[in-house]
């Protein structure tokens, strides 16, 4: 067997195998002995014709492609290892010439990642940023949940409740009919009865109205959209809100153990201040990730873009047939996207190298940086997950099998390298690549500390 | 005296078979011959088309089956096959090349 090897772009590997005859003779007399006694031969039983005959019924190409089925496979498995090739795909199999057997073979091998100068990049950690009008708004929430709601004797103001009976007619006929209802007198709470607003403002108990208005051109009913409606319209009784004052009492009512309204407020803006950190690191996490994808090179071969796809297009057909893998559900969903699969794996294309992209770039990273995780650690992630709700029995039986256990693995490795990623943006001096792995950075360490006392 | 024929029409064709194939590791070969063909007339064919010796040549007519279609009997035609026998070392390769 006579193997060349020549490296192209996108990690792949063009390898042309030159088959010695007497291996693909042996191969041939193979391929007769499989295929002898499927063949009908006039004059002979099935499988009792000589090779020789059989060759001349079927003609010899026909029995050289039978034994190639078998021969090419075996013989570019052994190329890949004599050559020690990492294949990560199936490889592409053409065969250039039978006489002799040449073989050629793409075969896709691991991708290369330089991750370029990753451990210095320094990010500018984005601000969190800081409503200030939000404790307010979360304030008033709160005051208004609590409200006190009391009877008045007086025409309806911005912000009561009232109570009542309205009727709306369009083109004679009632799409509107509610007795003893309850509304709250602000515009954007009663933006699906339009006119009633404005018209409510003003009116006392006991008193009866009888308008028009236009429905909006937008209104949620299309089929009612632009025209007008008549109503008829009793305010049964008028209640007012009576916000509860911003005091020590209020703290106290909200529940959840406030004891003043100092407490109250900390607490609303701690939340606050939480939700913000969080969202300027998800920010900075985001970036650091894009910045290092963008400047790492990294060399994939295609295939590995093509499963990509494949995923998302099960995906895709694992949520549009609601669960199952179901081929039918995803040709009618074709059909109502209008588009072909290939248009569909065309638009796919681009997200999918990006995700291709970014999952080589942070397993090498994960990979440099040492990050591991042990079975230990997968328990102690168990452990975390059960709750007051949950028992540690519960959470074992759903996460507790080797496809949970891989998908814990998976999302606390991720996680980490993420962790990691963000310490290095950030600047803050994150351990050397692989310390906690390797005890042999202790000593390095411990070489430091020696030789600095020296140099003073 | 029998017809004069000329050689070249004897032979019919050779019988590829699974028995003719058995017979040729005896030296012997099987052919469908003109039926009115005599043995010293195949021997004769037979030296000229494969330049071989021939030793021994049988002869046998071999019955017509009953065909029938629907109502109608028919009888297949009667032929006569012969196994010639050849000498020692030499062979008769029916396709040229393989």
């Amino acid at each position: 067997m006579n193997v060349t090897a020549e490296r192209i772009p996108d990690s792949q590997v063009v390898l042309t195998i030159e088959v010695e005859p007497e291996r693909v003779e042996q191969s041939m007399q193979q391929a007769y002995r499989r295929v002898a006694p499927r063949i009908r031969v006039p004059g002979f039983r099935p499988g009792k014709a000589p090779r020789a005959i059989l060759e001349r019924h079927v003609g010899r190409e026909a029995l050289l492609h039978e034994a190639l089925d078998k021969l090419v496979p075996e013989v570019v498995e052994e190329a890949i290892k004599s050559e020690s090739l990492e294949m990560v795909d199936a490889p592409d199999l053409e065969i250039t010439s039978l006489e002799p057997v040449v073989i050629k073979a793409t075969v896709p091998v691991r991708p290369t990642i330089d991750l370029g100068d990753y451990r210095s990049l320094r990010l500018e950690a984005p601000d969190a940023e800081i409503d200030e009008d939000e404790a307010q708004r979360t304030l008033d929430q709160l005051r208004r949940r609590n409200a006190d709601i009391e009877p008045v004797e007086r025409p309806v103001q911005e912000g009561d409740r009232v109570r009542v009976s309205i009727t709306g007619t369009v083109d004679d006929e009632q799409v509107l009919t509610q007795d003893n209802a309850d509304l709250t007198v602000r515009a954007e709470a009663l933006t699906s009865v339009p006119g009633v607003y404005d018209r409510l403002l003003g009116m006392s108990a006991g008193e009866l109205a009888e308008f028009e208005a236009t429905l909006p051109d937008d209104y949620s009913r299309g089929d009612l959209a632009g025209k007008s409606i008549h109503y008829t319209l009793t305010v049964l009784d008028v209640k007012e809100e009576k916000l509860p004052e911003l005091d020590d009492e209020f703290a106290k009512e909200v529940g959840e153990g406030f004891d003043s309204l100092e407490a109250l407020k900390e607490r609303i803006d701690s939340d606050i201040r939480a939700r913000a950190d969080e969202e300027a690191r998800r920010k900075l996490q985001e970036l650091a990730v894009d910045t290092l994808v963008g400047q790492a090179t990294v060399e994939y071969p295609p295939q590995m873009v093509e499963r990509e796809i494949d995923h998302m297009i099960r995906d895709i057909t694992r949520q549009v047939s609601g669960g199952a893998d179901d081929r039918r559900t995803m040709e009618r969903f074709l059909i109502a996207a209008g588009r072909s699969e290939e248009q569909l794996r065309e638009e796919f294309r681009p997200s999918a190298a990006e995700r291709v992209k970014r999952t080589l770039v942070l397993s090498q990273l994960a990979e440099n940086e040492g990050i591991s995780v042990t079975p230990e650690d997968i328990e102690a992630e168990l452990d975390a997950l059960t709750g007051p709700n949950v028992s540690a029995a519960q959470v074992r039986q759903v996460f507790g099998t080797a496809a949970g256990r891989e998908m814990i693995e998976r999302n606390l490795r991720s996680r980490r390298t993420l962790e990691r990623l963000i310490q290095l943006a950030r600047g803050e001096e994150p351990p050397a690549a692989g310390e906690a792995e390797v005890p042999a950075t202790d000593t390095e360490n411990k070489d430091e500390e020696a030789a600095a006392p020296a140099t003073e | 005296m029998p017809k004069a024929i000329h050689p070249y029409s004897v032979i019919v064709r050779p019988l590829i078979t699974e028995k003719g194939t058995m017979l040729s590791e005896q030296n012997k070969y099987a052919f469908q011959v003109r039926k009115d063909a005599n043995k010293l007339q195949i021997k004769e064919a037979v030296e000229l088309a494969f330049d071989v010796t021939v030793l021994k040549v049988n002869t046998m007519v071999m019955p017509g089956k009953t065909r029938r279609v629907g109502r109608s009997k028919g009888q297949t035609a009667e032929w006569k096959k012969a196994v010639v026998t050849i000498s020692e070392g030499q062979r008769i390769e029916f396709f040229e090349g393989v």
